[in-house]
């Protein structure tokens, strides 16, 4: 079954069916000789922050001396902060911009300076390589629902924003192709802490979806005096039924009460996190719930996973006032974690990356600032080429190069070449990257022998 | 190559389907005519021929002909004429469409020789063909047809005395269909232009029940018997005519103490006890439109009476025009908050400060007109390069920022009327409209979206206003809130001829929302059950499935108390009224999910929050709330109770109360095991129900 849907999907893509099934017997090879030449486990893992609603990451990631702070003050008028509330980061960029982070991203700058966290700059979706010209001229082809939420949200998580219906998402596409190398198991490789979300399906693959600090499960399904009501229900979901929201109910709820107990005895016997995850913070308790399930991984018979964390309220329309707060607490949840996967001795196997639906106008529009475009991500983990800033800081002015209006900043950078260079660092190969990221070689040249942002170590 | 040695042969062919939905007003789902039900009633369809003429009844419904007269059928003859042609004859019944085919012998098929559109009268209708030395087969085919897509079908209009031609033919405003039923539904019977007289049809227990599942939080006996002595049109007018039973008063009858969690325990109260059950449905429709988040920790979340407000608002404007919900809903302080036009300034150069563009973008995307030219059918309109045509570009979402500049609230700390923008104010303060100040509302030209031209030197309530009017008569507004609305009461993935007849309702009434709703439930697509396609219906909403079940057994009792754990529910079922994570809704109209359903081009927005949690959580919720009740609300299983002795009559009862009488053979013999495993007699019925409400059955409205 998986392996006939991974079949469609390649034909779907162009990609010869031989080309495809040579890909798979390669990753497995892969993965059994890596397995079979050192006694290193062979599992990774990626865990996607989204911080839902747009973060204003020009004050996250920020110059902080010299005529370019000016700058930044200027554009940012009355959301602009003292330069003081930053801490200067090592190594500034090539132009000789020091950039600081914000002082509430304590953790953060701390795994910066140890290398292992890098940020990626002026990053967010784009149809191909897009300036201010060719908007203004008429020719760019843009993402559908620029400056849109929902629209932006979902170009973010499916990596084709030409399209509303791109019917999976690239951890989807990800895990279609990884789907021999997992081992059998009912708890799909793709968990969400944060709801069934577009980044994690595809044809060929549900999401296993839980609510953070609780497991799934039906009380007293394995309990002998419940034996009645089980068989019942087993009868009642096995039963053939003829409208297709009746068999589409039956399929999942069967397969969530399977996942569900495979879960839950695959968490029994895995080590229970050693970290304090802060109990008060919602990023930290979708983490620590990654963590935990991290651990469980050979229990799940799990060597590839994704895990989808979701952070709301960064929206700020009408204030930025909240907006160093929430800051402290990603970074702090951040920092849990890494902690966490520094415990467990495989900091180099899972690696941590933000997404975000925009970042937003330099421009005030009075306490807030609105939609926009390009913004900064964080990646994180013991794989990262830490201590650098990937892409192209932007200039921060008004009127610049990339400020297609109001300091709504044109990407320099596409996801899709973020993705890709997460998407190798777990093992897609790169003849298999169109697969997961189908506009990829209009921003990189497949045939390159560089990576396309060089973030990731690997190997 | 296969040879036909009959020189000249001629069939007649009884095609139900051949333009999809004809069956005209068919209430109780077996795809015959209501009317054509009564005028004959008794008749075995599909098998029967109670005319012993040959042709079975079910073939003389769809020609026309009378099932119980031996001498009348359809008949196709044929004669020679003077001319040494043939003369093709039949006797077309009105309201009929006739087509006559020719057998291709050399390649094995049927083709189309003539059509014949309906005849408003009974007609002798004649065809010559030339003689053909190789022979011929010719075949006549009838059946129902359905002029102007109002889903009565042109013999049934013909009998009403109705005009084919026109979907809305009454002075009423109301589609035919509506009027059919509501001809049916009469007290006094209906007269038939052939003479005959119809008695008085009124739903099923069954038809009563499914209706109650799309309109109501759940069918009760109650209800389920108003429905059958009122009719559907009946119910539905005293539902629209009833006192709204708002929040702001009804949260303080929960017998709960006063806190920020009052309004929640007050809308659980309303939903089980209230009788307003249509508005209660269309105002919790509205608010998954016109999305604003009640939960704690703000200005909104603390205030319970601002909630209300809001709220009540929605409750208030369910069945007027949907330009005064849009209008309140602009000026409310609550989504002043929530979308941030509360306090939007206006432009100011020197600092690079631009006015707000949250709410200017929403007000287009989710409230009013989405973001593609749509047709009335609910496709895209496309331009000369076949390409989708999008409603309004980032300079429109700019210049529409500027209309709603200069609002804040219209009083100040402590209830006074404001005098500024800059007054400050307090939590109670959110109640009253937002005004919008000229000293703070960007002056000059605004160019919206098609040109629309806002002029310079208007006043800012002038802006707004005019904006408003713009957006609520845009050609997208009836095809795009009437499918959210058919999604919310009925249908996950409505026809296009259903959204069509939705929208032309809604440009006849301009909007009205007690017109609209009307099509939206009184549709052939929405009346009749599952045609066997499997595609009907929708996945209900966890919430509704947990309301279903408290009021089907939870009847209440004088002084009661009320209560919910709305966070805890909301964790166990995905959801909450007004707590949505976004303003894009617990689900997106268009979310398809992975399988089946999407392999079909399907959607079922609900099922994007049928998280491997929420799915076991609710299931669980669910099981729990039969056996003991939920909170302060215990279940009862009074009438049930005399039932256990004969286990078939009680399942009878629970199909009805829980499945409008459509429960699967598999879900009822798994409840009956049940009942024969138990031996406490309460036991009985809470497993039974337990086995019902965690089955899909309970979970699809089909």
């Amino acid at each position: 079954m998986k392996r006939r849907q991974f079949l469609g999907e390649a034909s779907c893509a162009s990609v010869g069916s031989i080309a495809a099934l040579s890909s798979i017997f390669n990753l497995r090879m892969a993965g059994s000789l890596a397995a079979a030449e050192t006694d290193e486990e062979d599992y990774k893992a990626l865990v996607c922050v989204f911080l839902a609603g747009g973060n204003d990451s020009f004050n996250m990631l920020t110059p902080v001396s010299g005529s370019a702070y000016d700058e930044y003050a200027l554009a940012r008028g009355s959301l602009a902060l003292p330069a003081s509330d930053y801490t200067i980061l090592s190594n500034p960029l090539r132009d000789g911009r020091s950039l600081g982070l914000h002082k509430n991203m304590g953790e953060l700058s701390g795994l910066y300076e140890a290398g292992d966290a890098a940020f990626v700059a002026n990053v967010g979706t784009l149809v191909e390589q897009t300036t201010v010209a060719s908007i203004q001229n008429g020719t760019a082809q843009l993402p559908l629902g620029l400056f849109s939420h929902l629209d932006q949200e979902l170009h973010w998580h499916s990596g084709m924003p030409e399209t509303r219906s791109p019917g999976s998402g690239w951890g989807g596409r990800m895990a279609d192709l990884f789907s021999e190398l997992n081992g059998v198991s009912g708890v799909s490789m793709n968990v969400s802490l944060a709801g069934i979300n577009l980044f994690q399906s595809s044809s060929g693959t549900t999401v296993f979806s839980k609510s953070p600090g609780s497991n799934p499960g039906l009380a007293n399904w394995e309990n002998p005096a419940h034996l009645a009501r089980r068989r019942a229900i087993e009868s009642v979901l096995d039963a053939e039924y003829q409208n297709v929201f009746e068999k589409t109910l039956a399929i999942q709820t069967k397969e969530a009460i399977a996942a569900s107990r495979e879960y839950r005895d695959a968490l029994e016997s895995s080590s229970p996190v050693t970290t304090d995850f802060s109990a008060d913070n919602p990023i930290s308790l979708q983490l620590k719930d990654v963590a935990q399930t991290i651990s469980a991984r050979s229990g799940l018979s799990k060597k590839r996973q994704t895990f989808f964390v979701l952070a709301g309220g960064w929206d700020h329309h009408a204030s930025l006032d909240p907006h160093p707060g929430m800051l402290q607490q990603l970074s702090q949840a951040v920092g849990e974690f890494q902690t966490e996967m520094n415990a467990m001795g495989i900091s180099d196997k899972v690696t941590l990356f933000s997404a975000s639906d925009f970042g937003r106008t330099l421009s005030p529009n009075g306490g807030g600032s609105d939609h926009a475009w390009g913004g900064n991500q964080l990646v994180v983990g013991g794989a990262v080429n830490g201590k650098k800033i990937f892409g192209e800081y932007p200039e921060l002015a008004l009127g610049s190069a990339l400020d297609s209006g109001r300091g709504r900043l044109v990407p320099t950078t596409s996801v899709d070449e973020y993705f890709a260079e997460l998407a190798l660092w777990m093992g897609v190969s790169k003849s298999n990257l169109p697969l997961v990221l189908p506009n990829l070689d209009r921003f990189y040249d497949l045939t390159s022998p560089q990576a396309p942002l060089g973030l990731m170590n690997l190997g | 190559m296969p040879r036909y040695s009959i020189r000249f042969f001629l069939a007649c062919c009884f095609c139900s389907s051949l333009f999809g939905v004809t069956s005209g007003v068919d209430l109780d789902g077996n795809s015959a005519s209501e009317i054509w039900e009564l005028r004959y009633p008794g008749l075995i369809l599909k098998t029967g021929d109670a005319d012993n003429d040959g042709v079975s009844d079910w073939d003389e419904m769809i020609a026309g002909t009378d099932p119980t007269d031996h001498s009348e059928s359809l008949r196709f003859t044929l004669e020679l004429n003077e001319e040494d042609l043939i003369n093709l004859t039949w006797e077309a019944k009105p309201g009929k469409f006739y087509r006559i085919e020719k057998l291709n012998l050399g390649a094995d098929r049927w083709e189309e020789v003539m059509t014949v559109a309906p005849a408003l009268v009974p007609l002798a209708r004649l065809m010559e063909v030339p003689l053909e030395e190789s022979g011929q087969i010719y075949r006549l085919v009838v059946s129902d047809w359905d002029g102007d897509g109002d889903g009565v079908s042109a013999w049934e209009e013909w009998l009403l005395g109705w005009d084919d031609a026109d979907p809305s033919s009454g002075d009423s405003g109301m589609s035919d269909y509506e009027r059919a039923i509501r001809a049916l539904e009469d007290s006094n019977g209906v007269t038939l232009e052939t003479g005959e007289f119809l008695p008085t049809r009124l739903p099923s227990a069954e038809e009563a029940a499914r209706f109650l599942m799309q309109t109501s939080f759940g069918p009760t006996m109650v209800s389920v018997e108003s429905v059958m002595s009122l009719g559907y049109t009946g119910y539905f007018d005293d539902q629209v005519a009833m006192t709204p039973n708002l929040s702001a008063s009804n949260m303080f009858r929960t017998g709960q103490p006063y806190s920020a969690s009052l309004w929640r325990h007050g809308w659980w109260r309303t939903i089980l006890v209230s009788d307003d059950q249509l508005r209660q449905r269309m105002a919790y429709a509205l608010s998954q439109i016109f999305v604003v988040n009640n939960e704690g920790g703000s200005v909104i979340g603390d205030n319970i009476l601002t909630q209300a407000s809001y709220y009540d608002a929605l409750l208030s404007g369910s069945f007027g025009s949907f330009r005064d919900v849009l209008n309140y809903v602009t000026y409310s302080p609550t989504m002043g908050f929530y979308l941030s036009h509360l306090n939007n300034r206006k432009s100011d150069p020197p600092t690079n400060r631009f006015p707000d563009e949250n709410f200017a973008r929403e007000v287009m995307q989710l409230f009013t007109i989405g973001l593609w030219k749509l047709n009335p059918d609910g496709s895209h309109e496309l331009d000369d390069d076949g390409k989708r045509i999008p409603t309004y570009d980032n300079s429109v979402i700019t210049e529409m920022a500027k209309i709603f500049t200069g609002m804040s609230n219209g009083t100040t700390m402590r209830g006074q009327t404001a005098t500024s923008f800059y007054d400050s104010a307090t939590g109670s303060d959110y109640v009253k409209p937002m005004v919008v100040w000229d000293e703070e509302h960007e002056e000059g030209e605004k160019v919206l979206f098609d040109g629309v031209n806002i002029p310079d030197g208007q006043t800012g309530d002038e802006d707004v206003q005019q904006t408003l009017d713009s957006l609520a008569d845009h050609q997208n507004v009836g095809p795009f809130i009437g499918r959210l609305l058919i999604q919310r009461f009925t249908s996950s993935n409505p026809s296009p001829e259903y959204l069509r007849r939705v929208s032309l309702a809604w440009s006849r009434s301009d909007g009205d929302l007690e017109d609209v709703l009307r099509a939206v439930i009184f549709d052939p697509e929405a009346r009749s059950r599952d045609g066997g396609d499997g595609i009907r219906g929708k996945v209900r909403e966890p919430l509704i499935k947990m309301t279903h079940l408290m009021r089907a057994f939870a009847p209440p009792v004088e002084g009661a108390k009320f209560g919910v754990f709305a966070s805890t529910l909301k964790e166990e079922l995905g959801q909450f009224v007004m707590s949505s994570p976004s303003v894009f809704n617990f689900y997106s109209p268009d979310h398809s999910p992975t399988g089946l359903l999407e392999e079909r081009g399907l959607v079922s927005p609900e099922l994007q929050i049928a998280t491997t949690s929420a799915l076991l959580g609710t299931h669980d919720r669910l099981k729990t709330t039969a056996s003991v009740g939920y909170w302060v609300r215990k279940i009862e299983f009074d009438e049930e109770l005399m039932l256990v002795g004969e286990p078939e009559e009680l399942l009878n009862r629970l199909d009805l109360l829980l499945a409008a009488g459509m429960l699967s053979s598999s879900t009822r013999a798994a409840a009956l095991d049940r009942i024969n495993g138990e031996s406490h007699v309460v036991n009985k019925v809470s497993v039974a129900v337990q086995t019902i409400v965690t089955s899909p059955d309970f979970s699809v409205l089909k």
